[in-house]
């Protein structure tokens, strides 16, 4: 059996001078071979320093771009929201507007040969009407003035195929304009070829001319196209008012307004 | 190698110096070449000694903690070692005790370095999971060894 009485006595010794070489902890001389130690492994630390410093300057580029990332999504939904809070305060104002610039009236004729292209109301002249002020059921567009007499009136139904409505899509924001076939339907015309159309969005007066205000309500789009005769697509519009069936209405009196 | 294995340690220290511990690569080649090579018994025990003393000298500011600590396991690890048969130092036996010895190491070093920090645990983890690699690589190479020595 191979005598291991001299290992153990050079384990314990080294084990012992690691002991004492405790005692040594914080002096001067410690501090002075740590620090030529630490200069002489200088270059050959070099790559670890550069792979940490890299590291570290990745995490901070990480957490750099979280933060923005999370800062513009706040910025986005704060920004929708005061975009909503303007518009909100457009569409009060405009309203306001309307109601107080407004007044009910009655339908009194409607002939069967122009049944879908004019009405007449019986408000005219006297009341503050003029010629081209929008006409209004349930809040919606449908038609404006034609021509005014003393007490009496004309209105131009939007189903008519003379009258050409600028519109805005309201959730996308795209301008077109309604158009009517005289048969009771209403069209969306010359939309742009980009736009995401979809089933059931609303549709305003667009601000162009200064014939009607912007922002008033005329229906909403149905999921039927069609090619007119000159290969233009139409979307099919499904009218905020009933067409068929004109009682009450209301006019919204542009002159009182200015 | 001890060298080698030695620098590499000290590597992985300064990449994660204030986050986590290196794994002990030094003292596990130490303890994987002490028992493979029996006749050079001194030539490791010093080898452990001044390779500690090194870690001391750059990390710990204690010089000889690491030092006695790596001579006095390698002492212990040696002589369980040789008190069992050849046919018994199966690679799993050597896993257990190379552990054992890995991890009364991490213990004392980690109670040095870490006793009364807050983030000890993702250090500690960090440390562990190194250092199982580590461990598995040294097992591998005493696998390599066993089959050579045809028990």
């Amino acid at each position: 059996m191979e005598n291991r009485q001299p290992q153990i006595i050079s384990g314990l010794c080294a084990v012992a001078l690691g002991l004492l070489l405790t005692l040594s902890t914080g002096s001067a001389p410690v501090f002075k071979v740590m620090g030529w130690l630490g200069a002489g492994l200088e270059l050959v630390e070099k790559p670890a320093v550069s792979l940490r410093e890299l590291y570290l300057e990745s995490r901070g580029w990480v957490r750099e771009r979280e933060d923005i990332l999370s800062r513009l999504d706040m910025l986005e939904r704060e920004n929708d929201s005061l975009f909503l809070a303007l518009h909100m305060k457009e569409a009060i104002d405009l309203r306001e507007s309307i109601m107080s610039s407004s007044i009910d009236s009655m339908a009194d004729l409607r002939l069967p040969l122009s049944w879908w292209d004019t009405i007449r109301i019986d408000r005219g002249g006297i009341d503050g009407v003029s010629p081209g002020d929008p006409v209004l059921q349930d809040g919606f567009l449908i038609g404006r003035i034609s021509s005014v007499e003393t007490s009496r009136s004309w209105v131009s139904l939007i189903s008519s195929s003379s009258e050409m409505i600028p519109v805005v899509i309201r959730e996308t924001r795209d301008v077109g304009v309604v158009v009517g076939d005289g048969l009771g339907g209403l069209w969306l015309r010359y939309v742009s070829d980009g736009s995401q159309i979809k089933e059931g969005m609303m549709l305003d007066t667009a601000l162009i001319g200064e014939s009607i205000p912007a922002g008033i309500p005329v229906g909403s789009l149905l999921g039927e196209t069609k090619n007119d005769d000159n290969g233009i697509l139409e979307y099919k519009v499904l009218p905020g008012g009933a067409l068929s069936k004109i009682y009450g209405i209301r006019i919204f009196r542009r002159g009182s307004d200015k | 190698m001890l060298i080698f294995f030695l620098f590499l340690q000290n590597f992985f220290q300064v990449t994660f110096s204030g986050w986590a511990l290196a794994p002990d690569l030094f003292f596990l080649a130490v303890i994987s070449k002490g028992i493979t090579d029996e006749r050079h018994f001194d030539r490791y025990l010093w080898g452990a000694f001044l390779g500690g003393l090194f870690l001391d000298l750059r990390w710990t500011g204690i010089p000889g903690f690491s030092a006695s600590i790596y001579s006095a396991l390698f002492l212990i690890f040696r002589f369980l070692w040789v008190i069992i048969p050849k046919e018994g130092r199966v690679p799993a036996l050597f896993l257990g005790f190379s552990s054992a010895m890995i991890g009364i190491s991490a213990i004392l070093r980690l109670l040095l370095f870490y006793s009364g920090r807050p983030t000890i645990v993702p250090a500690v983890a960090v440390f562990f999971f190194l250092t199982f690699f580590a461990l598995l690589i040294s097992w591998a190479y005493y696998v390599n060894f066993y089959r050579g020595q045809n028990v």
